[in-house]
């Protein structure tokens, strides 16, 4: 039995772009990388140098604190590129891809073998193949830590936004694999597997789903983000945690599982008012964003966003799309400056308040760009941030606790449930980045905790 | 040949902004230069991470929204300032008469109260090297409000620098002050020149000594009428000196320049509301608690009470500034409680303290500005109580989740 968690509190996005519900195959990318970034607080130790020849599966990097976490290459060629930026910190592992995928073999398992696996066997076999890092925990959003047992797992089908690949759409087809991986993360722990699913998912591989406790979500952005559902369904206690994996990335830890070999594929969605040919890509982790915008974008001068416009990397042309990340936004960069714009009734912009003219109008779309929309001022405006909070924080009390370094208030006031859905930055008419405030607190709590 | 003079200027301002940049000749008035320009053309900054997309309201909207909140009690109270000037001398009081006349009283008092100000807004600017914050804007149009039309100007000038300075920089700038700022400025003429501030004869624009005044002209505010009678008659008393509550809600009555008129304080509070831009919470609250605390002291007056202690609350939310410092002062973001429980709380606390410094203290008849400073010293603390609750809840709540 489903039952229903309506979000109330965050914001539909009125932005322009949405793709069309199909997928289509991209060309096969000339060079995929893999981005240290995408996951936090994960210090990289570098295992192999330019010009080396890869497979898929070949360890890259392993984590320095933990040196069974290893990071994966996700294709097969030679190493192009080690891309590093201030103070010689490791952006980007490039691979250029050569002729047909050779895999590192982890041992393929039939599907009985597959669900007999011990928790121990699996984590090991998770963890040797690099599918480890698929799974990540809350608090901190980071990759899960092996040593821990989870209080519960949730499994995120949901797109993230409007913009994102629904696991929905993707997953037809997919019921085999992706009902091992359920019954495969139910065995990370002893609590329940909980299914985030869309209010109106149809996808049998969603719907018919057995072993798990489903949930339908269902209100605005961020409703789909698995950091908000956990919030609302599984809180972590004091000291647990809770571990998620997307819809793709347990699809993903599944077929790595049964194939033993690195599962690269991955469906995103290619969309944002500066896209014209939007749509739902197969192609690979960590892909060129080239791939996928070559000819299918304005031109002009244009952000690449890897991931929701709210939360999500801004990648440059040249860049990859993010480990965890379905989409791609593009939007232009909003540098036109408007004659006495703050006279003007704003019949075309886009606000949540109501001081605009178009708030009463109830215009569906804006094709938004990238512009600050004001410049930089002291917090003034109260009471806005908490409105569009999808977890019950108070963002700008939050936020001074933070200025204060006051650990014990920042945790009182929940810091930890932060989504980071990027809600309370974006409405701030005072253009404070409130919600990289936030980060900064939870970076310091995991410092020092 | 056809140039387009708006882009002409979005090109000779961007030719001067080296200058002003780091290392250039005018360095030190980049803040002048930042708000000459962002008020031209709306800044090119780009988001820098994510959220890569802003939302349109940003602080120039919103305070030039509050200014257009402000301007009918503005307007109506300068047609008020002549209305009262012209008819204690007897002359035509017909309506063109009546707003010249006023405009010539508190035109003068605006623009020094904007100039005076401004001058220290660009000094803290330039010194501390932050922009020229758009507060501003609201502050130099709010203190001028406050004061009688009589006025001398130099006092607005001393007045507006006390409330820039000591009330809002040297706190550390807009959003870090605790007092509000004009009323920080106007607390300080209240308590330094008393005699031009309060009594019966700061009220109208006339200059007793050179103008021709009509027989039986009192000069004295309806509040002061009502405090100095005795017993329940206080409407009668009120009616006897010529306020009725029609007057009063209009807003032909003496008083400050911006606070007579009821009705169009409630105008700008329907601005301020339905934009979203006032705290309804603040307002409603401030009513309820100046409502709540007329009923107590109307039970509580005796036989041998003043005339106050009797006036129905309607006739308090209609007299002195209370309307003007409820929808404009007690709503000031910065100085106001910041959360919503704790809005109300202060509201509530605001309203009822109004009523019993105009009825129990015999020292002033009016109490809007002192109850909104002391709230303002207080809401910190409403805050941090709120905020304890806040914590508990979310301990409660933490304690019985899991599906």
């Amino acid at each position: 039995m489903a039952s229903t968690i309506s979000i109330r509190r965050g914001l539909d996005l009125k932005i322009a772009g949405r793709p069309a519900y199909k997928i289509v195959d991209a060309p096969r990318p000339a060079r995929t990388a893999l981005q240290p970034g995408d996951f936090r607080y994960f210090r990289p130790r570098l295992l192999v140098r330019e010009g080396d020849a890869v497979k898929a599966g070949t360890p890259l990097l392993e984590s320095k604190d933990d040196a069974r976490v290893v990071l994966v290459s996700p294709a097969s060629g030679t190493i192009e590129q080690i891309h590093r930026g201030e103070r010689r910190k490791l952006l980007e592992i490039v691979v250029a891809l050569a002729g047909e995928d050779a895999f590192e073999e982890f041992g393929a398992l039939d599907d009985s073998d597959a669900r007999a696996l011990t928790r121990e066997a699996l984590v090991e076999k998770l963890l040797k193949g690099g599918a480890w890092s698929l799974i990540r925990r809350r608090p901190f959003a980071c990759i899960a830590n092996p040593d821990e047992r989870p209080q519960s797992v949730l499994i995120c089908a949901t797109p993230q936004d409007a913009f994102d690949a629904d696991p929905d759409l993707v997953l037809r087809g997919e019921e085999k694999d992706f009902q091992l991986g359920l019954d495969l993360a139910a065995k990370l722990t002893d609590g329940p597997v909980f299914l985030a699913v869309p209010e109106n998912a149809v996808s049998p591989a969603l719907t018919a789903a057995t072993g798990v406790r489903t949930l339908r979500f269902s209100g605005p952005y961020p409703a789909g983000d698995p950091a908000v559902q956990i919030y609302h369904a599984c809180p972590p206690k004091a000291k647990e945690s809770v571990w998620y994996l997307r819809a793709q990335d347990l699809l993903a830890l599944a077929r790595f599982v049964r194939t033993g070999r690195v599962s690269p594929e991955r469906v995103v969605a290619l969309g944002g008012p500066a896209a014209t040919e939007r749509q739902l890509f197969r192609t690979r982790l960590g892909a060129s964003a080239q791939s996928l915008t070559e000819g299918r974008c304005e031109p002009g001068e244009l952000r690449l966003v890897s991931g929701s416009v709210m939360n999500g990397r801004k990648i440059p042309r040249t860049g990859f799309i993010g480990f965890y990340d379905t989409a791609l936004f593009a939007l232009k960069e909003g540098r036109e400056r408007e004659f006495l714009s703050f006279f003007r009734p704003g019949l075309d912009k886009y606000t949540v308040s109501s001081t605009c003219l178009s708030s009463f109008l109830g215009k569906a779309e804006y094709a938004l760009d990238t512009n600050l929309q004001g410049s930089l001022r002291n917090f003034v405006q109260s009471g806005i941030y908490e409105d569009v909070c999808p977890v019950g924080i108070w963002p700008d009390q939050t936020a001074k606790a933070v200025m204060a370094g006051d650990i014990e208030e920042m945790e009182k006031h929940g810091i930890l449930d932060c989504a980071d859905c990027g809600l309370c930055t974006f409405v701030c008419p005072s253009k404070i980045e409130v919600g990289a405030i936030l980060r900064r607190g939870i970076d310091l709590i995991r410092k020092e905790g | 040949m056809n140039v387009n003079p708006i882009k002409l200027l979005e090109e000779k301002l961007e030719a001067a902004r080296p200058l002003f940049e780091k290392g250039g000749k005018f360095e030190i008035f980049f803040p002048l230069y930042e708000a000459k320009e962002t008020f031209l053309f709306s800044p090119a900054t780009v988001t820098a991470a994510g959220p890569h997309v802003r939302d349109a309201l940003d602080m120039k909207r919103l305070m030039i929204l509050v200014v257009v909140a402000i301007l009918p009690t503005f307007f109506a109270g300068s047609y008020n300032v002549g209305l009262q000037a012209l008819a204690a001398q007897g002359l035509p009081t017909d309506p063109v008469s009546c707003m010249l006349k006023g405009l010539m009283a508190t035109v003068p008092i605006v623009i020094v109260s904007y100039a005076a100000g401004g001058i220290w807004e660009v000094l803290f600017a330039v010194v501390r090297r932050h922009e020229i914050n758009e507060g501003f804007l609201v502050t130099g149009l709010l203190f001028p409000l406050t004061l009688p039309p009589s006025i001398p100007l130099w006092m607005v000038a001393l007045g507006i620098s006390f409330g820039v300075v000591l009330g809002k920089e040297v706190f550390g700038g807009t959003g870090m002050n605790v007092l509000n700022p004009a009323l920080t400025a106007r607390a300080f003429v209240f308590f330094a020149y008393p005699a031009a501030i309060s009594g019966d004869k700061v009220w109208t624009w006339v200059n007793p000594a050179k103008d021709k005044l009509v027989d039986g002209y009192s000069g004295a505010t309806p509040l002061l009428v009502a405090a100095g009678s005795k017993g329940p008659q206080v409407v009668a008393a009120l009616t006897d000196a010529g306020f009725t509550m029609k007057q009063a809600f209009l807003g032909s009555i003496p008083g400050s320049i911006g606070e007579t008129s009821t009705l169009a304080c409630l105008a700008g509070a329907y601005i301020l509301v339905a934009t979203g831009v006032g705290s309804w919470r603040i307002m409603v609250s401030c009513v309820a608690g100046a409502l709540g605390m007329a009923v107590v002291m109307n039970a509580a007056a005796g036989p041998e009470s003043a005339g106050i202690m009797f006036l129905p609350g309607v006739w308090h939310l209609m007299l002195g500034g209370f309307m003007f410092g409820t929808v404009f002062m007690a709503t000031d973001p910065v100085s106001a409680a910041r959360t919503k429980r704790g809005k109300v709380i202060y509201g509530l606390l605001i309203g009822a303290l109004v009523i019993l410094i105009r009825t129990v203290n015999p020292a002033y008849p009016e109490g809007m500005m002192l109850a909104i400073l002391f709230l303002n010293i207080l809401a910190p603390l409403i805050d941090y109580a709120v905020m304890q609750g806040h914590f508990a809840k979310r301990k409660a709540w933490r304690g019985a989740s899991n599906v």
